[in-house]
């Protein structure tokens, strides 16, 4: 029964898991942040999960104590960390659960504007973002300053969320 | 928004914002709200962008080692299963990057057995409450001793906290998986996941299926359970007897853990510590019954409620019919001295003298100031109908922010949507749902949802009806910030109307 409930928690976990991410680093945009609260919505999902009677409401479920755990977060390092105040958080909160069904949308437009990037730039940023890379090392690599590096980095980002949004904006609505 | 402004909001998101740029962040997102949008977006990229670089970068490396596929939900889009192969920049050695995959990949392997692990032994039983060792699953006739609180069914039991009682039954569940009954008089604290202390009295114990072994500690002896059932006694002098029921139990004196070799107990078989820490077997023990589980209670009807609540002994803290004109912002409730005034958003939330109610078009909360004191019951109630809003929600419930923009309310809770396939009528502690009624059962249209709180015992309760129906009940884990409100809450794209919102309080029922 136990290993039953385990097994299913998983496997609805891992299925929701990039949607929860995506609303937890909208509330908490930087990385070891959004890590840290992902680690304790999965613990605490998972205690709570045997109260879950209607596995199909999982997502917004888990979404809620996504958004308990965040604010909870935020208080707890209110003092020490360089942390935005609680109501601009819950407000993000809001604003990234209502738009969660664009999520999918919105990675698909993303993978299809990474493809119009030039090569040149694909490969930089898939060197940049590959798990274990410095951006540090990489400029050294590049004969670039880590500045440099970091500028160029952040017109692509940049240019990548203006096309995402071109993409969205442009598609015909859904009857 | 100015490409500075940009460059603030992306400084943020790659962690590289300077601490003198954050008022201005904090005044972007507090304004704009395509800054927020966009500060969505840049995460969006950011993550997004991790996600392709692993992909492709697993791809590039195929045939030697495939990435581990993820469960693929069927509404991910094509495009996110497996992208076109696309060559690596030649920043890096095909060799280092495998020895780097290698080490990520061990890595998280590490990590994956980990978290099961610590999500096995975070688990426990079903709704164990957070932070606790053990929960206390069942009661039968039991007096406590004087000089401690009572305690109550489902209560959570954080390391040290001690049950004393002069009779009746306890059933806990330990967060190992054992089950222990103590009988009174009996004094028992809870250790950890997988030990309890007994100073006093008679207790049985059961492991089966253990996630690890589980010991008691008397004054004289430690016991520990290898997948069994057995018995502990303690008198009054300290001696401490142990009966094996089935299974293998070993036995040590206390004052020579480590030293002396533990005595094997099998079933059938049973020995003893006194004091002095003399350890000896029982040959031919005389029968005595041990109580392996607490007896359960039929169930009560619906409307036999867990508390009792003498309304003629209530005495009003905040009533307010909440009808009349205007915002409801800045207004007093009636026949309360404190001159405490509704905190809530300057539009949307409005006494409409039309329909007699408060309507409420926009998210938010409407809050009054309210501190609980222990060893009181305490009733919150108003009368709800959702009229437009789908699977958003209005509610009424406890909590411990101020904030009237935020439809947050951290404590106990209950809410109402207006559709009713999706939990129409949940009641929660925090996040974690605390009830619902039966599919058959729910409850549309105009209701009197009601909170009441319980703070009489070690572990405050919450119970929640619908009309005169219990939706559910929790124990409220100790909380990270105190009740300081209470309040009314819709959340989102909903229309709601209230009317007859009070707070009643009333002494712990003898």
């Amino acid at each position: 029964m136990h290993d039953e409930l385990h097994d299913a928690f998983l496997r609805l976990f891992t299925s929701h898991e990039p949607k929860l991410r995506a609303f937890v680093r909208s509330c908490l945009p930087r990385r070891q942040d959004a890590d840290e609260v992902m680690q304790e919505v999965s613990l605490v999902a998972w205690r709570k999960f045997g109260d879950l009677d209607d596995r199909s409401r999982f997502g917004p479920w888990a979404t809620l104590i996504a958004r308990y755990e965040v604010l909870k977060y935020r208080r707890t390092y209110a003092r020490d960390r360089l942390v935005l105040d609680e109501a601009i958080i819950a407000t993000l909160a809001d604003e990234a659960a209502a738009e969660l069904s664009l999520h999918d949308r919105r990675l698909a437009a993303l993978d299809s504007c990474f493809d119009k990037l030039p090569e040149q730039r694909r490969q930089l940023v898939i060197a940049a973002y590959t798990p274990g890379v410095s951006q540090k090392n990489l400029a050294s690599q590049l004969n670039r300053s880590e500045g440099a590096l970091y500028q160029l980095l952040s017109r692509i980002r940049q240019e990548l969320w203006r096309c995402v949004e071109r993409s969205l904006a442009s598609e015909t609505p859904a009857q | 928004m100015t490409q500075a402004d940009l460059d603030i909001l992306h400084a943020f998101v790659s962690d590289s914002l300077s601490p003198e740029a954050f008022p201005r962040l904090e005044s972007l997102l507090r304004t704009s709200p395509r800054a927020r949008r966009t500060l969505r977006g840049f995460t969006l990229v950011e993550e997004g962008l991790g996600d392709i670089a692993e992909e492709r970068f697993f791809d590039a490396l195929k045939p030697e080692i495939r990435r581990p596929q993820p469960v693929a939900p069927a509404s991910q889009p094509a495009s996110r299963r497996w992208p076109r192969p696309l060559s690596l920049p030649s920043l890096r050695s095909i060799g280092s990057r495998r020895l780097a995959l290698t080490a990520l990949l061990v890595a998280s392997i590490a990590i994956a057995l980990l978290v099961s692990q610590r999500l096995r032994w975070a688990g426990g039983p079903a709704g164990f409450p957070a932070g606790a060792v053990c929960q206390i699953a069942a009661l039968s006739n039991v007096v406590w001793s004087a000089e401690v609180a009572p305690w109550h069914e489902a209560d959570g039991l954080q390391a040290g906290d001690t049950l004393a009682l002069d009779s009746g039954l306890i059933e806990l569940a330990f967060a190992c998986g054992a089950t222990v009954v103590l009988e009174g008089p009996a004094t028992f604290a809870a250790a950890d996941g997988s030990r309890g202390v007994l100073s006093l009295g008679r207790l049985a114990a059961s492991l089966e299926n253990p996630t690890a072994p589980f010991a008691i500690e008397t004054p004289s002896a430690l016991v520990t359970d290898r997948g069994t059932q057995f018995g502990v006694e303690v008198d009054a002098a300290g001696t401490t007897e142990v009966r094996v029921f089935a299974g293998l139990v070993d036995l040590a004196p206390l004052a020579s853990l480590g030293t002396a070799t533990p005595l094997r107990l099998a079933a059938g078989h049973a020995g003893a510590v006194d004091h002095g820490g003399s350890m000896s077997t029982i040959d031919a023990p005389a029968p005595k019954r041990f109580v392996l589980t607490v007896p359960r209670p039929k169930k009560t009807s619906p409307r036999l409620l867990p508390f009792r609540w003498d309304a003629a002994a209530a005495e009003t803290i905040y009533a307010d019919t909440l009808i009349g004109a205007g915002p409801l912002a800045g207004s007093q409730p009636a026949g309360q001295a404190s001159g405490d005034a509704w905190v809530a958003p300057g539009t949307g939330w409005q006494r409409d003298p039309d329909s007699a109610a408060l309507k409420v078009t926009t998210t938010g909360a409407a809050l009054l100031p309210f501190v609980p004191e222990q060893g009181r019951l305490y009733r919150l109630s108003v009368t709800m109908r959702i009229v437009s809003g789908g699977i958003g929600w209005g509610a009424i419930g406890f909590a411990s922010a101020a904030n009237p923009r935020l439809a947050t309310l951290d404590h106990a809770w209950m809410l109402q949507r207006q559709q009713t396939t999706a939990m129409p009528n949940a009641a929660y502690a925090g996040p974690q749902t605390a009830g619902e009624l039966p599919a058959g059962d729910r409850l549309t249209g105009e209701q009197v949802r009601t909170v009441v709180l319980d703070t009489t015992g070690n572990r405050w309760r919450a119970y929640f009806l619908a009309g005169d129906t219990l939706v559910g009940e929790c124990t409220l884990d100790p909380p990270a910030e105190p009740i300081t409100h209470v309040a009314i809450a819709v959340f989102p794209n909903t229309v709601a109307f209230f009317h007859d919102f009070s707070l009643q309080v009333q002494p712990a029922a003898p």
